[in-house]
């Protein structure tokens, strides 16, 4: 699975290049994740606008990167679609983990892609 | 992406067994091996075949992610990750949509599907649950869900409910 990520001074924002992360992509999409978290960063913003599906697989593969990132860095979602929102809200996600709009307007420094 | 055979079968068809109702209009009736590209393969054609009938975007999405739950328990659960023989049969009654799905792997735990779980709040982050999640969903957006072990095989049914009298989350 494709992440396009983006280096700024205190986070990383990652945009899932795929329309679904389900029971056959929640592994290729936690390895790509876990490839592209780098220790320096401490948020990391995933840019969910592409990903219009999202079932209890996926939802569990939130949660495995939230638990690589451990307790010292963040993880965020952001721009999820009405039905991707739906499965956080339903199962109530929604309260452990932050959920943006749109991507947070406080990241700062410089941009990089990478 | 698509599997061709999962696309060959998708015809409406299969043989008129006992369904909930006589009035009951068969959408759809899907053999497949169950595995996960199989099952998006079958849930891109449910969702063509649904397209005409559900016309909520928001209902749509609650039905795909219900019938994307069902089938991969069945792959992940009664089969336990071997590719095993499913069938999807999907209807029109006049509330709603009833769906059947007919595999031939283990039985269910206690004879009966898992309750499901909501989310613990206010645990450690290493004690989230990474799964569970699913029979969850699976009840809160449905209704009239049955379940039976009949000689060699699991036969799960339910409803999504088009009418808007029955709401559903």
């Amino acid at each position: 699975m494709k992440l396009v990520s983006e280096r700024h001074s205190d986070a990383i924002v990652m945009r899932v290049q795929a329309a679904r992360i389900d029971a056959a992509g929640a592994i290729p999409f936690k390895e790509a994740v876990r490839a592209g978290i780098d220790d320096a960063a401490a948020r990391v913003v995933l840019d969910l606008s592409s990903v219009q599906f999202l079932d209890s697989s996926g939802l569990g593969a939130i949660v495995t990167v939230m638990k690589i990132l451990g307790p010292e860095r963040r993880l965020e979602l952001a721009c999820l679609s009405p039905s991707v929102a739906k499965v956080f809200r339903l199962t109530r996600m929604d309260s452990i983990i932050t959920i943006h709009d749109t991507l947070p307007a406080d990241i700062g420094g410089a941009r990089h892609a990478g | 992406m698509r599997g061709d055979g999962a696309r060959a079968s998708c015809a409406t068809g299969g043989k008129g067994k006992s369904g909930p109702a006589s009035a009951a209009h068969l959408l759809m009736c899907h053999r497949f091996l169950c595995q996960p590209l199989t099952v998006r393969a079958t849930l891109e054609c449910l969702m063509a075949r649904l397209a005409p009938v559900i016309l909520s975007q928001e209902r749509a999405a609650s039905t795909e992610l219900v019938v994307a739950e069902v089938l991969n328990n069945v792959a992940e659960h009664a089969y336990a990750g071997a590719p095993g023989m499913v069938e999807l049969r999907v209807c029109r009654i006049p509330d709603g949509l009833t769906f059947e799905v007919v595999d031939h792997g283990v039985p269910m735990p206690d004879g009966t599907p898992p309750l499901g779980r909501q989310v613990l709040h206010d645990v450690p982050l290493d004690q989230l649950p990474e799964g569970g999640f699913g029979w969850f969903l699976i009840r809160s957006l449905t209704r009239r869900l049955d379940y039976r072990r009949e000689p060699g095989r699991n036969r799960l049914s339910f409803l999504i409910p088009l009418d808007p009298g029955m709401a559903l989350p």
